[in-house]
This record gives structure tokens, C-alpha cells and sequence, in this order.
């Protein structure tokens, strides 16, 4: 066993209050704490302000976890994994479905099919009718308010002019509307302004 | 001193999110909230800021876990981000004319300095604030080198490896620093360390 020094043995203490010192040289200090009273009484201040400090640690807030867990935004690095892309494939696979008994009912109508085949097919014509007359009515009513506007600008040149008037004002209270929201907040409110920052 | 848990598990924990189970990364906050929420609070003196900033950084954490390179230990890697949070926000907060003398601040800064306490007695928690408030005195007394050191030890709670990796310094530099530090701490709070 090597003869050391007073400081060495003191910083000795410091490795072995946390947990640094090797266990190799853990029996020599205890030998030389045996007989060095400075040294023992620097060990127990050690400890002591080892356990005043890990004795002033704040408790967290109950709820904190679950702050942080909800507070989670998706990360960019999600939109790479397989989990991000079950959403999108769930779409993908009943549109494929979808289009696959589409096709299968356009087939199934040249010939005779079997009575849950026929069920099907009545299904699928009765949308596929909804949705054109939805479009229709669509188009029909877009027709009928052109050849309203169409009769009303044709009818005598005051109607012309009420309706040039009309977009006018329309514009102008656009761009008035735009400008107030372009204003600083601060003049807009009347509010002081922001005090000088040193 | 630390949780218990072995540092190994961080990075195959980091694996497992990065895998899709999102819910594992609630074992890394369960894991690091107290070390990072203390470690934080003795840089910011507040607690409700330090519970704050430690959101911020495991939410920072989590945003860039792509980018964690499994070679470092995760906790180095955590308190650094920490660091640097904790650093810019007392930049603001110098910034401000302010905030560093609203009494609710203050207010906030010494009911927090008090020592945690189910049931004591009026003058068990006179001397609980008493000792609260000369530890906190005293660390902000050190020089910022052995300070931030300190703390990184015994509220961190981070070996001296991590501490070297983390400060960029030689583990004979991180030994040197916290004896100093530990033993102006000692002069200062001999009342304290008889009790």
C-alpha cells in the first residue's frame, strides 16, 4: 500500500461521498480515517451538506407528467413510421373496395345475377342517382341565377348603373375593412405604447 | 443518488419510441422530471419557471429524439438541451426591467426555498425557510464554473462522466471543480450542517 498524502486522502472523501471512488482504494481511506480525526470530521461535514442539499429538493407538481404527455405536438420524425401511414391505408383499402364493387355491379348488370349480387347493385344505382341529381340541381340553380343577373343588367341603363354603384360600394367597404386589420394594434386600441426596453 | 435506473435503458427506451410507442417516452419524463425540475429551479429560482422550462425541454426533446445519437448517454444529451434553455431564458429575463422585482415573484422565490415538509412545526419551518434560503444564497454566491457544476451533481444528479461529457471538460477538471466548490459551500453553511 502506497503512502499518500493528507490532500490526497481529503479529495478522496469528495469521490467517495459520491459514489466516484474505486473500491480499490475505499479500504485504505477507511484505514486512514481510523486514525486521522481532521479527516473524520471533514467526512461527516461531507455528508451533512450532502443530506442538507438532497433534503432541499422541491417536489414537482402532481400533474406534471401528464402536462408534458398531453403537451406532446407530432414530432416530424412520426410521419416516417408505418403507425403514421395506417390511416392513409385504411382510406386507400375502402376506396380500392369501394371502386372494386363499383366495377363488379357495372359487370354484374350485363348478366344475370344472383339476388345478393341484384341487392347490391340496386344500392350502388341508388347513390350513384342521388349524386346526379345533387349535381344537377347544382348546375340548374348556378344557370338560373346567370339568366336572372343576365335579364336584370339587360332590362334599362338605371338597373346597369344600381348594379355598378352596388359592386362599388362592395369594394370599398372591402378595402376599408383591409386597412383597419394592416393598423398596429396599440393605435388601433388607443392604448399607450410599449415602454423603452434597456 | 440517481433513480436507479440503468442509463443503457434510455437509449433502448429512445429505440422504442422511435418504433412508433409513442407512450414509452412517458418512462423518460417519469424518470428525469424531478433531477431535470430541481436542476432547473436552482438556475431559475422559481419554481413555477423551472416547471415550466422542464416542459419545454423534454416537448423539445421528444420533437428532435430523430436526431439522439444512441452513442452519448441520453441524460448528457437532456441537460444540455436544459442548459442552454436555462441560459437563454435568464438572458431574458436580464432583459427586463420588471419582472426581477414583482412581489409575486419574490413571493414565489422564497415559499419555494423552503425545505419540502408534511406536517412541521411553526418553528421546524422557520428554520426549514432559514436553511432554504441561505442554500440558495450560497449557490448563487459560487462562481458560475463551480455553480452550475454543483448543481448539475447533486440535483442533476449526473455522475462526473456525464458532467465531463456534458461541460466538454476533463474528468480531472470536473473532479477539481466540485471539491472547490463543495468547500466554499461547506464554509458558508457550517451553522447549517451540525444540525
Amino acid at each position: 500500500m502506497k503512502r499518500l498524502d493528507h490532500d490526497t486522502y481529503r479529495e478522496w472523501l469528495h469521490l467517495e461521498c459520491d459514489g466516484e471512488l474505486p473500491a480499490a482504494d475505499r479500504s485504505q481511506l477507511r484505514q486512514h480515517l481510523d486514525s486521522c480525526a481532521d479527516c473524520r470530521a471533514e467526512s461527516q461535514e461531507l455528508v451533512a451538506l450532502d443530506k442538507l442539499l438532497t433534503e432541499s429538493r422541491i417536489p414537482i407538481h402532481r400533474r406534471f407528467h401528464d402536462d408534458v404527455m398531453s403537451a406532446l405536438p407530432s414530432a416530424g420524425w412520426e410521419s416516417s413510421h408505418p403507425r403514421s401511414w395506417a390511416a392513409a391505408l385504411i382510406v386507400a383499402a375502402l376506396l380500392g373496395i369501394a371502386g372494386a364493387a363499383l366495377l363488379g355491379t357495372s359487370a354484374a348488370r350485363l348478366e344475370p345475377a344472383a339476388p345478393f349480387v341484384a341487392a347490391i347493385v340496386a344500392v350502388v344505382d341508388l347513390f350513384q342517382s342521388t349524386a346526379l341529381a345533387g349535381a344537377g340541381l347544382l348546375t340548374a340553380s348556378w344557370k338560373g341565377l346567370g339568366l336572372a343577373f343576365q335579364e336584370l343588367l339587360a332590362g334599362s341603363v338605371w338597373n346597369l348603373l344600381a348594379v355598378g354603384l352596388l359592386v362599388f360600394g362592395l369594394d370599398f367597404l372591402l378595402l376599408r375593412l383591409l386597412l383597419r386589420r394592416h393598423r398596429p394594434a396599440g393605435l388601433a386600441s388607443g392604448g399607450e405604447p410599449p415602454a423603452n426596453r434597456h | 443518488m440517481s433513480d436507479g435506473t440503468p442509463h443503457q435503458n434510455d437509449a433502448e427506451t429512445v429505440a422504442a419510441i422511435l418504433k412508433g410507442d409513442r407512450e414509452q417516452f412517458s418512462d423518460l419524463v417519469k424518470r428525469y422530471q424531478g433531477r431535470l425540475v430541481n436542476y432547473l429551479f436552482r438556475l431559475l429560482r422559481s419554481t413555477e419557471e423551472a416547471q415550466d422550462l422542464a416542459q419545454e425541454v423534454f416537448v423539445k426533446i421528444y420533437l428532435a429524439l430523430d436526431r439522439y445519437d444512441p452513442q452519448y448517454k441520453f441524460s448528457t444529451w437532456l441537460f444540455r438541451v436544459a442548459q442552454n434553455a436555462a441560459i437563454d431564458k435568464i438572458r431574458k429575463r436580464r432583459l427586463q426591467v420588471v419582472s426581477m422585482d414583482r412581489p409575486g415573484d419574490r413571493e414565489d422565490e422564497s415559499r419555494s426555498w423552503e425545505f419540502p415538509s408534511p406536517d412541521p412545526s411553526p418553528y421546524r419551518n422557520l428554520r426549514n425557510r432559514e436553511r432554504g434560503e441561505a442554500i440558495q444564497e450560497v449557490i448563487d454566491q459560487l462562481p458560475w464554473e463551480y455553480r452550475e457544476l454543483i448543481v448539475l451533481r447533486h440535483y442533476g444528479e449526473l455522475s462526473y462522466d456525464e458532467i465531463a461529457n456534458l461541460k466538454k471538460m476533463p474528468l480531472g477538471t470536473v473532479k477539481n471543480k466540485l471539491f472547490r466548490g463543495r468547500q466554499m459551500m461547506k464554509e458558508k453553511l457550517h451553522d447549517y450542517l451540525s444540525d
